[in-house]
């Protein structure tokens, strides 16, 4: 077990050393951040509202009947709310009991508008006009922020695969798996330490991603399990990059055909008609998608999750036991 | 110590050996030098004994563990010097030795102790990349005494460094030697190869072709020569006699005899004439 940890540590302290690695690994986290401010243009398109507690169920039920309602005990915290990324209009009442709006000043049309509307309708000013109606159509979430969230997932998971093939790449082009090839240590101790990288990282980067696009109300087991089990995909694909390529820059071409794969089964997700998604099985990462998609739109069950995992785990065992030799060779 | 019994290795798996009908043994406490020039098989050999390479066949032992199946017992009495400085970049020398440490299931050595025994103890922090050839060289050196090996492979161990550094190498390898550790040099260094080995082994185009110790062989395959400095007429001679030859030997006492000699020293034959003589060919 120290082996494994030695090598999982020595691996962590040559990445962070690395610029580009150190790169590679917070790249996720750098593209929620950016995607972020792409999520709340869409999910603006429902109405939000902001109300202070202090206006009462009454109101509260009114704008709810609009909109999505959030509830605050005070302007404060309601002025917090409205000063972040996306659009959403606040309300309380001012010292002498009248409506009062919070707004940030950048807010749409709609945002400023819809409130007004509804404030006068209820103090009996005006008889409501808005041309908004509901109609659930079971859409829990804008497709921009579930196929980004998915994809910077899927890529979390991929550049956790990366991560051990760049370090295999380093060994062998230091000769260093010489040296630990004439020590005690084990092979299966040395692929069990350098697979951590690509465990750890993924699940790290998937709930940093995750909290950062506001989605960690899923079902977290759920996204574990299925990080886990899509990060097997990222470790043997590791492997054999880092088997087959002599140096870095092979191993950054064997990469891109790596991305061209994972690429084509989250598009063919996307755009294919669900007739034509048996196209994608053959591809681990097409049930990872359709896994975490499930997941963050709160559509899965615990027996899809099985299944999905199944299909994950054997195209990956499939994949090792085919290039099994090449990897052991490729070690040696 | 170390047994090696009718060896062959084909990097083809065929019949074109890169080594063929290797045989020969080590005994406890013995430097042994694995003496030829660059593709006589020399790694081969060795990457053999250490488990790099697959025993294809014959039959090899190393303190009686057969290295056909090797047991994690055996890498901890062994220790491995490559020649080439195969050590983490990102990290500074005593990482690469703390690392390398904790690979192993015996008691190690301190590497700050290491480190200091070839000067490195000033560079310990800072990272490898920042090293040059001769410090990464002996960086790859001291790694392979982390675990107090009991056999040594030191594959051309003083390859890349000033004449200091190479003595301070040998007289750890001789110190090490005196400890009781046995040590297999591969080199084509026939000077570090006479100064160390209790024995050599010739090793050309996968063969072996003699074994025994320095002294033996140049009693068998040198000429004892006398060089001397003489003054003839006012002007300075230089010439080589032999001590075999009557003729020769004569002249010599003569020029002694008349105090003529300015400088006089005994030569012997080289390894390396000695290889020429043996294998028809140099140790390049």
């Amino acid at each position: 077990m120290n082996r494994i940890i030695n090598i999982f540590k020595r691996d962590i302290s040559s990445s962070v050393r690395d610029f580009l690695i150190l790169y590679m690994i917070i790249a996720p986290v750098l593209l929620a951040i950016g995607l972020k401010f792409f999520i709340p243009s869409a999910t603006s398109a429902s109405l939000q509202f902001a109300l202070d507690s202090s206006v009462g169920n009454e109101v509260i039920e009114e704008f709810r009947r609009y909109g999505n309602v959030e509830v605050y005990s005070s302007i404060g915290e309601i002025e917090d709310r409205v000063n972040k990324i996306d659009d959403i209009a606040g309300i309380t009442l001012n010292d002498k009991g009248n409506f009062e709006m919070v707004l940030e000043g950048n807010e749409t049309h709609d945002t400023k508008e819809i409130p007004q509307k509804i404030i006068r309708s209820i103090v009996g000013k005006e008889e409501l006009n808005v041309g908004y109606f509901v109609r659930d159509i079971g859409i829990k979430m804008s497709p921009i922020a579930w196929i980004g969230g998915i994809s910077l997932i899927i890529t979390a998971i991929t550049i956790g695969g990366i991560l051990i093939g760049l370090n295999i790449i380093e060994e062998k082009e230091s000769k260093t798996i010489m040296a630990l090839n004439v020590s005690p240590m084990g092979k299966v101790e040395f692929i069990i330490g350098k697979s951590i990288i690509g465990i750890l990282i993924p699940i790290i980067n998937v709930f940093i991603i995750l909290w950062i696009l506001n989605m960690l109300d899923v079902n977290l087991i759920m996204v574990l399990i299925m990080t886990l089990a899509s990060s097997i995909i990222g470790v043997v694909i590791g492997f054999l990059i880092g088997v087959t390529s002599s140096n870095q820059i092979a191993g950054i071409a064997n990469m891109k055909l790596l991305f061209l794969i994972v690429g084509a089964s989250i598009i063919g997700a996307i755009l294919l008609p669900e007739t034509k998604h048996f196209l994608l099985y053959w591809i681990p990462t097409y049930w990872s998608f359709i896994g975490f998609k499930g997941i963050l739109l709160q559509t899965i069950t615990w027996g899809q999750v099985g299944v999905y995992i199944t299909w994950i785990l054997a195209l990956t065992i499939l994949i090792f036991l085919l290039f099994k030799r090449r990897i052991n060779k490729g070690l040696a | 110590m170390i047994k090696v019994k009718n060896l062959y290795h084909s990097y083809s798996n065929d019949t074109n050996y890169s080594v063929e009908d290797i045989n020969f043994e080590v005994e406890k406490g013995e430097i042994f030098g694995f003496l030829g020039p660059s593709g006589a098989g020399k790694s081969t050999t060795q990457k053999i004994l250490i488990g790099l390479l697959p025993l294809q066949k014959g039959e090899a032992s190393i303190s009686d563990y057969n290295i056909r199946s090797p047991k994690e017992e055996l890498f901890n009495l062994i220790g491995v010097s490559f020649e080439h400085p195969n050590v983490y970049r990102k990290l500074s020398g005593l990482e690469n030795l703390e690392f390398y440490r904790k690979m192993f299931s015996v008691k190690t050595e301190d590497p700050m102790k290491l480190l200091r025994m070839v000067g490195l103890e000033n560079a310990a922090k800072k990272k490898a990349d920042g090293y040059s050839k001769g410090m990464l060289q002996r960086l790859v050196f001291v790694r392979s005494m982390i675990n107090n090996p009991k056999i040594w492979f030191l594959d051309e161990p003083t390859s890349g460094l000033d004449p200091n550094s190479a003595s301070e190498i040998k007289k750890v390898i001789k110190e090490k030697n005196k400890e009781g550790a046995t040590i297999f040099l591969t080199t084509h260094n026939m000077y570090i190869a006479d100064e160390l080995c209790d024995r050599i082994a010739f090793i050309n185009e996968g063969k072996i072709e003699l074994i025994d110790s320095p002294r033996n062989l140049k009693l068998k395959y040198g000429e004892k020569l006398i060089k001397v400095e003489y003054k003839e007429n006012g002007k300075l001679k230089k010439e080589s006699f032999s001590m075999v030859n009557d003729k020769d030997r004569e002249m010599l006492n003569s020029l002694i005899s008349t105090g003529k000699i300015e400088t006089m020293h005994s030569q012997e034959a080289t390894l390396e004439e000695i290889f020429i003589k043996v294998t028809g060919r140099g140790l390049k």
